[in-house]
């Protein structure tokens, strides 16, 4: 079954077209990955899907679970089970991890009408977390990724998928800028939230992350289309080859 | 019309005087205002170094007008720490209020104060603190607005090594006009000051902050930092905020500075992703602001006093 679907999506900022009719596809238990050059619409793709104001959608629509997805506020994607990991995770100096972890996963229990987790019980929840991604627990009481190396800022992303449990995963080039043994933990992280009843989009500049997240499917995106959609051996090809000769196919 | 309070509100400068250009008295002096019984008092010894918590009554009665005199002398070495809650009620009155503090030497008096007028209540408040030979005078208050509420912090380091902190919040609620005009006095060589201040200000609000701080001749190596921080929450909040500094000491370290901006739109989308409503994002950037100022109450009750009537700001 279709977890989400993408149907001829347009998307502008500022009276700029950005996608330009997108057409995607995720079954529930896939991994795919989006792969493209700089200015393709990657980035772009997973702020509209996490609900970032200032996107103009002039056509298309995105079922997520057989809703409307846009309709709805960033919030309430969440607590429908959607997260996206980002590109540059933001720093909110003063509030703790911590404190944002327990009140996002509460807020997001409400919504569903479950009640506030234990604290005792959130506690062991989040330590048993923090040991895939290793991290120190004193790195949760400091400011929200203040201070943070890349590195660290893209393991507390995958810190908070871990803890929030969401059933649709946007991650958005949370592989870049990583030496090989953070990928290595942010890949651990992904496999480990692989399951049945997920799915799993990776928004991805290198084709490195895909050797050790093995997609179901990989699409490229060029000049705000998906130009071109294939099994892992696509990633390969574009590795080897770059991505001009799909750009120029687009143009 | 009592005399008392008639005299003091007309012995204060119209708009024409540059302090008091943005908080217009003429409507209130213009008011007929009922007499209250005021009070004119010592405040409790400090003996011992528990904190004293002292609860203040800015107004009940419509129309009243009461004058407010609180004074506190510290002896040479004697440390205090003071809570002070000032509530008005839910009607118009009008409440001037005098505190007058002497630190002797190597005295340490530390202030709290949660300032809580009620919105149809009118505060005139004046504290004049004179801190003496490596004495030390902190004050961190939450000043959550009043129709009009006018704050004036004068703090007098008059004696070598005398230091002083004035940390604030100004909270204003929609519609209220809050004034907080500090200045501060280096008289004497080797003195230190601390000022840092941040304003929240809703739509239809008005906050000022105006902070002097004046380095006279022959208070060399003095160090004084200075800064406010202010947020506008709306179209229609207005904040003037002015750091001022004149130095006649040519051997000084001085900094201030000023910010002014709204809430960080990035932080709100981060935090809306991962499930927290628009109303619940804000009120925790907005309580966050403002604790870096309130975390600095030490004593936990005061604490959890100004974040309860914080909370019920943002």
């Amino acid at each position: 079954m279709n977890m989400l679907e993408i149907r001829n999506l347009h998307a502008s900022v500022d009276g700029k077209d950005i996608l330009q009719g997108i057409d995607l596809a995720v079954n529930a238990g896939e991994v795919h990955a989006v792969m493209g050059p700089n200015g393709s619409g990657k980035s772009t793709l997973a702020h509209v899907l996490a609900g970032r104001d200032g996107y103009a959608i002039a056509q298309g629509q995105v079922l997520y679970q057989g809703k409307d997805l846009l309709a709805l506020a960033p919030e309430a994607r969440a607590a429908e089970g959607l997260f996206l990991g980002f590109q540059y995770p933001v720093e909110i100096p003063g509030v703790s991890s911590m404190y944002l972890l327990k009140t996002a996963l509460n807020a997001q229990r409400k919504h569903r009408g479950e009640p506030e987790i234990d604290a005792m019980d959130f506690l062991a929840w989040v330590r048993d977390r923090l040991a895939k991604v290793k991290m120190d627990i004193a790195m949760l009481h400091r400011g929200v990724n203040e201070g943070f190396s890349g590195g660290e800022k893209k393991r507390n992303e995958i810190l908070q998928m871990l803890v929030l449990q969401p059933q649709f995963i946007v991650l958005d080039e949370t592989d870049s800028g990583l030496d090989i043994d953070a990928l290595k933990i942010v890949a651990d992280g992904i496999n480990a939230m692989r399951a049945p009843d997920r799915a799993i989009l990776l928004v991805t500049h290198y084709q490195r992350l895909l050797d050790y997240v093995k997609p179901d499917r990989v699409h490229v995106l060029a000049r705000g289309r998906i130009v071109k959609s294939g099994g892992p051996e696509l990633a390969a090809e574009l590795e080897e080859k770059g991505y001009g000769w799909l750009e120029a196919a687009a143009a | 019309m009592s005399a008392t309070v008639a005299a003091a509100l007309a012995a204060l400068p119209d708009k024409r005087h540059e302090d008091w250009r943005y908080t217009d008295l003429a409507p209130l002096k213009a008011r007929e205002w009922v007499e209250e019984k005021g009070t004119d008092t010592f405040l409790p010894a400090f003996e011992g170094s528990e904190p004293v918590t002292q609860v203040v009554r800015l107004g009940d009665r419509a129309d009243g007008a009461r004058l407010l005199t609180h004074r506190i002398a510290l002896r040479p070495g004697q440390q205090a720490v003071l809570v002070l809650h000032e509530i008005g009620g839910d009607v118009s009155c009008l409440a001037m209020h005098n505190l007058e503090l002497e630190l002797a030497d190597n005295a340490a008096l530390t202030l709290y104060r949660i300032q809580q007028p009620g919105a149809a209540t009118n505060l005139i408040s004046r504290l004049d603190a004179r801190v003496g030979r490596d004495a030390r005078f902190t004050c961190v208050g939450l000043y959550a607005g009043g129709a009009l509420a006018r704050n004036d912090l004068n703090v007098a380091l008059e004696a070598p090594g005398a230091q002083a902190e004035l940390h604030g919040v100004l909270a204003p609620a929609p519609g209220e006009h809050l004034d907080v005009h500090t200045r501060l006095d280096h008289r004497a060589p080797h003195g230190r000051s601390r000022e840092s201040f941040r304003c929240l200000v809703p739509a239809k609000a008005r906050a000022i902050f105006n902070g002097k701080v004046i380095v006279h001749p022959g208070a060399q190596k003095t160090d004084s930092e200075q800064h406010v921080d202010s947020l506008l929450l709306s179209p229609g909040a207005e904040v003037n905020a002015k750091p001022e500094l004149e130095i006649y000491a040519d051997d000084v370290k001085c900094a201030h500075g000023a910010t002014c901006g709204q809430l960080d739109e990035d932080a709100l989308y981060y935090l809306r992703t991962r499930g927290l409503d628009l109303p619940a994002a804000r009120r925790l950037l907005l309580r966050t602001f403002a604790l870096e100022v309130l975390d600095r109450i030490a004593h936990q009750p005061a604490r959890e006093l100004a974040a309860r009537v914080l909370e019920q700001r943002l």
